[in-house]
């Protein structure tokens, strides 16, 4: 076996063996979906128990303002003395009081006033004013004679259906992949390039790398280890993705008997608060229907965005995308770790090297909304930024040429920089007990 | 037999000083080699440049006559100054991993783990995890990993330091029988014993300059001072007095039986002047010449020159 093969074959192997890599790979897809779903689950569960006291000295809104299905509050009482509600709550933190005033007309510019002890959340005050509008809006179609049926007739619901190229494109879905394969680049090679870092330091702390550089050069031991690493956070990768599969397979197949079995559970309204579903005011025997009906539509759309979905580029562009960025950035933490000698000197180096990875996940947030914007474009083909920002463009599609441009771009960088990451390797090992500069750094760059 | 290193004119310079300033030597084959100087001389340098670890600035190594190329690592065993192992790996697995970056099969290199293991004493340490190990056990495990591809030259920066006289004394004796069996050693060490017991010749480098080189002996010869021991019994009054005027008597110290003196001997005379003068006042019971110890000539070769390189 040649010796670049050998240093290889060892940063693979004692990694993969470790106790760790076992348990990561297992409870990482639990994890990462943790980490996706987290905030839709705490954002459901906030303000359940927030009551809402009403004081109408109108007296219209008293009996007619109920919570709805998917209201995180309650009403308490009427009353029409805004003081003496005020008072009796006083104490309450989570008792609001809505204050409507006495008004001859109601205008167009309608202002209502809500008291609590904490904030409420935007929620509940979004909430608050779309049924009031709602109510106000009948009353006022009935003051002009309109009888409910009318009402109904007059109604409508617009829907567009995006199709690019001719596809059906479900936004929504798509922004979820784009996000989560963005995310997840991220991920792996801000964790598998500081592996590597760790990985240098080691041998420099302990004194083993000389007795390896008289044997393979230096270049090829920081090959070795960034090709090793790198096929151990693939490996990863491939893991996850079967369990990934696995797990989809599963819950699909779980949602679909949830759709036949005729009765509400609880876990199918859970499932329906995380979907797009129109807040309407139901009463709570049609809310489970309309819920299913919804339901249904979703799955639909999914199952056309599971059809329309070029998986094949989604994948590979992510392969490449995530070994391309790590080559790129784990040269850079290979330098990093070799000009050192302890960990909280990494720091001052670390900043620069992390900068444009962090930088592409606030572009990578707007590219979501705008895919093909000029500064998506841009950020694209920079090859610092391409690998998160290419993953979350793949998804909705992209002109074909820019594929090959920007990989073309990063494979030139990933020579560049590894060329230059070994300059400054090769030097930094052998230095102890110094401080580092940038300055410094740079004259390595030109030593024999 | 020729010369198995040839370094001409080499000059090595970092970024604030120069480390090697037109160093040049030679290495006999089939010898144990001394490269010696003080801290941060450029030794280590130099012995970085014969490893292919760093390339010099200008000047070239040639190994065996062949100038100096990658293919040459195998040959080469280098046990560094600072030396460590992966502390998480096992030992057999690491020291096989070592080896096998020397260019050895995994068959051979087994075999020979196999037979060393044994020799030093070490079978039950296989499995075992290096921060385990003592750190004179992680040594062995070093010297082990470093001569264990029978490498036609070795390189030892301070092999003796961190082991117990004990297993100073197996180092030795298996360098010994290295060199023997055909092995070049070169080792640089700061400890002048040990130079004077192993090796054939020097090289000394001070301030960044070869300064001084040449066969371990005859140097000791040419620094000598020509000061003598003479064991003797007899009056001690009177042979200070015969002394006197022709003889540096720097000290006389009696023993039990003799007395111990050491007399310098003047440029034109010799020892046997010395004995004839000595002849009518004493019982001679002995006379040797006090050759200088290489820690002597180190001092000595290093003052001399450090204040010409400042002037």
């Amino acid at each position: 076996m040649s010796k670049i093969g050998l240093i290889i074959q060892r940063e693979y192997v004692t990694r993969v063996r470790k106790k760790t890599f076992i348990l990561i790979s297992v409870l990482g897809p639990l994890i990462f979906a943790g980490l996706i779903f987290l905030p839709i689950i705490l954002g459901s569960s906030k303000n359940q128990n927030q009551r809402i006291v009403l004081v109408d000295e109108n007296q219209i809104f008293c009996g007619i303002l109920k919570p709805n299905a998917t209201a995180f509050y309650d009403y308490g009482y009427c009353s029409i003395d805004l003081e003496s509600v005020k008072k009796l709550f006083a104490d309450s933190v989570h008792v609001s009081v809505l204050y409507i005033k006495k008004e001859e007309k109601v205008t167009e510019d309608f202002q209502v006033q809500l008291f609590s002890k904490e904030d409420p959340g935007s929620a509940v005050i979004s909430t608050i004013e779309y049924q009031l509008n709602n109510i106000i809006e009948k009353g006022k179609m009935r003051s002009h004679n309109l009888d409910q049926a009318t009402i109904d007739a007059v109604k409508s619901n617009v829907n567009v259906k995006n199709f690019v190229n001719d596809k059906k494109t479900e936004r929504g879905y798509i922004q979820m992949l784009a996000y989560a394969a963005s995310i997840l680049i991220y991920m792996f090679i801000l964790f598998y390039s500081v592996q590597v870092m760790r990985g240098v330091m080691e041998e420099k702390v302990n004194r083993i790398v000389e007795v390896i550089i008289s044997s393979v050069r230096p270049f090829q031991l920081m090959m070795g280890k960034v090709i090793g690493v790198g096929l151990v956070g693939l490996t990863q990768f491939l893991i996850w993705l079967l369990l990934g599969y696995g797990a989809f397979q599963v819950g699909s197949s779980y949602v679909q008997s949830q759709l036949i079995t005729p009765n509400t559970t609880t876990a199918q309204q859970t499932l329906t608060k995380g979907l797009p579903v129109q807040n309407d005011n139901m009463d709570a025997g049609s809310d489970v229907a309309a819920q299913k009906m919804e339901l249904t539509k979703s799955l639909n759309d999914w199952d056309d965005f599971l059809r329309n979905t070029n998986w094949f580029l989604v994948l590979g562009g992510f392969l490449f995308y995530f070994l391309g960025g790590y080559m790129l950035y784990s040269a850079l933490f290979a330098a990093v770790g070799s000009a050192v000698d302890q960990e909280t000197e990494t720091q001052q180096f670390m900043l620069p090297v992390t900068a444009p990875l962090i930088l592409s996940i606030y572009v990578m947030i707007n590219i979501l909304s705008n895919p093909n914007s000029t500064m998506a474009v841009w950020f694209s083909m920079i090859p610092f930024t391409a690998p998160i920002a290419m993953m979350a463009r793949i998804p909705f599609g992209i002109p074909w040429w820019q594929l090959p441009l920007s990989m073309g771009i990063l494979i030139a960088s990933i020579f560049g920089t590894v060329w230059l990451a070994g300059r400054i390797y090769r030097v930094g090992l052998l230095m102890y007990g110094k401080k580092v500069t940038y300055r410094e750094l740079g004259k390595w760059l030109f030593y024999k | 037999m020729g010369n198995i290193i040839t370094a001409k004119n080499i000059v090595k310079r970092y970024s604030k000083h120069v480390a090697l300033d037109d160093v040049s030597f030679t290495v006999p084959q089939g010898t144990i080699y001394g490269l010696l100087g003080p801290n941060g001389a450029g030794k280590t340098s130099m012995i970085r440049i014969i490893n292919q670890i760093t390339a010099p600035d200008s000047g070239e190594v040639f190994f065996n006559g062949e100038k100096l190329a990658p293919i040459h690592t195998q040959a080469i065993g280098y046990l560094p100054e600072e030396r460590g192992l992966y502390k998480k790996m096992k030992v057999g697995e690491q020291a096989l991993y070592l080896a096998r970056l020397k260019g050895m099969t995994k068959e051979d290199a087994m075999a020979k783990l196999k037979k060393w293991f044994v020799k030093f004493d070490m079978v039950a340490w296989w499995d075992k995890k290096v921060e385990e190990l003592s750190k004179g056990m992680q040594q062995k495990v070093q010297f082990i990993v470093t001569v264990l591809h029978e490498p036609k030259l070795l390189i030892l920066d301070e092999p003796f330091s961190g082991f117990d006289p004990i297993n100073v004394e197996l180092i030795k004796s298996e360098l010994m029988r290295l060199k023997k069996e055909g092995a070049t050693i070169i080792l640089s060490t700061h400890n002048m014993p040990s130079v004077e017991e192993l090796c054939n010749n020097i090289t000394l480098i001070n301030q960044s300059k070869a300064v001084l080189d040449g066969n371990v002996s005859e140097l000791r010869h040419s620094f000598k001072l020509h000061v003598w021991e003479v064991k003797f019994k007899g009056d001690q009054d009177l042979v200070k007095n015969t002394l006197t005027g022709k003889f540096e008597l720097q000290e006389m110290i009696p023993e039990s039986e003799v007395v111990v003196a050491k007399i310098k001997i003047p440029d034109g005379s010799t020892s046997n002047d010395l004995i004839k003068a000595l002849l009518p006042v004493s019982t001679i019971m002995g006379v040797s010449e006090i050759l200088p110890s290489m820690s002597e000539i180190f001092i000595s070769a290093v003052k001399r020159t450090n204040p010409t390189k400042q002037a």
